[in-house]
């Protein structure tokens, strides 16, 4: 143990270059933008643990490959899995969804020729993979304000998934702030929400720590959102390499 | 090299408003290169005092796969411009921490451009050519000359006062300096000695790792 932990000490001190750094916040998005012409391989891994009176338990995936088509605009292509359990139902795995999604930061991608405030926008449409007939639409508002080491953001999401038997439009609210410790490790806290507006389904928000690291290639976040109603604990991990 | 930035960087950012600005410096850098040491640009600069940046940028082309000139200057401030002459794409990108920069990947007859806010001593890379680099030297004033073929420089517009005179090159040793004391129009003569020596800039790509063998990987090249 002591040996490992000298050795990610080594590894974060001795840390190379920064370069990517997408978000420092595990649920909500930044606003760094890939430079131009740039692909990304970015993964989440998340769970929400006891939703509901159901007491649903879900880990979700989301693969993606991110390319810069511009300084300001990316495209991304990803694909979701889940896998679900609850009081009355077995645990299963299955694809959910697939599709695409445009980012759009509007200043210059350069921090510094950009100034303290940056914003990006999101939208993505997403294939129902169980349900041929229905799809998925996410957006997003993101607003960010770096001051030396501190970087806070919000994130004004929304998501609507629209099927035949029935939709369902959620407000996803979320918002941190986030410090630089060492190096390029940075710490701070977060709080994210999934509040249904229209349609079935619980409403969440969770609060928690949360890490962040940029190595070379490589960007992550992580961390654990603990329950402030509807729901136990959500933990997420959200990483991507530069390729 | 570091040391020689870090020297440079504290005597960069100590600036004070000039008065009257009609004195003029000149002289000439006497630089001992070392066997093997080709000649290059050495830049003579004043600083005390500051100024505010011109309002066209600095331009640094890339052309066959070279920064041109590959000692660029330029003022707090004011902004440099990297148009891609080359007929495949080009990646500049700094690490250096006092302006980290990367614009991307861009091709030819196009150009990014970037603000620097603050002095400093910058590297210049390109992250899919390992042999371009250059140094950018980001001055608070606009007073500063390269040396002729024979080391002579001539700095005119100085304003009155005590200022400090430093001759810089990309393969300079140290960077060196000299006191001087300007009156109103009036002319001061120095000579600065700069010792060279070899280097090679290698350099990491903008991702801390080394460059691949261009002949096994070179995304950048169409032709």
């Amino acid at each position: 143990m002591y040996r490992f932990a000298a050795g990610l000490l080594v590894l974060l001190v001795g840390a190379a270059t920064a370069h990517a750094g997408r978000t420092h916040f595990a649920w909500s998005y930044g606003t760094d933008v890939i430079p131009e012409r740039g692909t990304e391989l970015e993964m989440w891994i998340y769970e929400e643990n006891k939703l509901g009176d159901q007491k649903v338990d879900e880990t979700e995936y989301w693969w993606g490959i991110l390319f810069a088509l511009t300084p300001h605009w990316e495209l991304g292509i990803s694909s979701e899995a889940k896998y679900e359990k609850s009081l009355v139902e077995e645990g299963d795995v299955h694809f959910t969804r697939w599709g695409g999604e445009l980012r759009y930061r509007p200043q210059s991608p350069d921090p510094i020729d950009a100034g303290p405030f940056a914003t990006k926008f999101r939208l993505g449409v997403k294939r129902l993979i169980e349900d041929r007939a229905g799809f998925r639409g996410e957006t997003d508002i993101i607003a960010s304000y770096t001051r030396g080491r501190v970087v806070a953001a919000i994130d004004a999401g929304a998501m609507l998934d629209r099927r035949p038997e029935g939709s369902k439009l959620e407000l996803r609210p979320g918002a941190g702030i986030s410090v630089r410790a060492i190096q390029d490790v940075r710490l701070g806290v977060e709080t994210y929400g999934e509040l249904v507006v229209h349609g079935d389904g619980p409403s969440w928000l969770v609060v928690g720590p949360t890490v962040s690291i940029t190595h070379g290639r490589f960007w992550g976040a992580a961390t654990y959102g603990i329950g402030l109603f509807g729901i136990r604990d959500a933990p997420r991990v959200t990483f991507g390499v530069a390729l | 090299m570091k040391l020689a930035r870090l020297i440079m960087l504290a005597l960069l950012v100590c600036p004070a408003r000039p008065a009257h600005a009609d004195g003029v410096v000149r002289g000439v850098v006497e630089v001992s290169r070392g066997k093997g040491v080709p000649a290059g640009a050495v830049l003579v600069y004043v600083v005390g005092f500051s100024e505010p940046a011109p309002s066209t940028p600095v331009i640094v082309k890339q052309v066959n796969k070279k920064f041109i000139p590959d000692l660029i200057v330029g003022t707090a401030g004011g902004t440099v411009s990297f148009p891609n002459g080359d007929p495949f794409l080009h990646n500049v990108f700094s690490p250096t921490s006092e302006r980290v920069f990367d614009v991307g990947s861009y091709p030819q007859n196009q150009t990014r451009t970037r603000k620097f806010p603050k002095p400093g001593v910058i590297d210049v890379f390109c992250n899919i050519h390992p042999e371009m680099s250059a140094t950018l030297v980001i001055l608070p004033n606009t007073k500063y000359a390269l040396a002729d073929a024979n080391g002579r420089f001539d700095i005119a517009g100085l304003p009155a006062g005590t200022w400090t005179v430093f001759a810089y090159s990309r393969r300079a040793e140290r960077p060196v300096s000299r006191k001087v004391t300007i009156t109103d129009g009036g002319t001061s003569e120095i000579t600065l000695r700069l010792d060279e020596v070899p280097r090679d800039f290698k350099h990491r790509n903008k991702y801390g790792e080394a460059y691949r063998p261009s002949t096994i990987y070179n995304p950048g090249d169409v032709r």
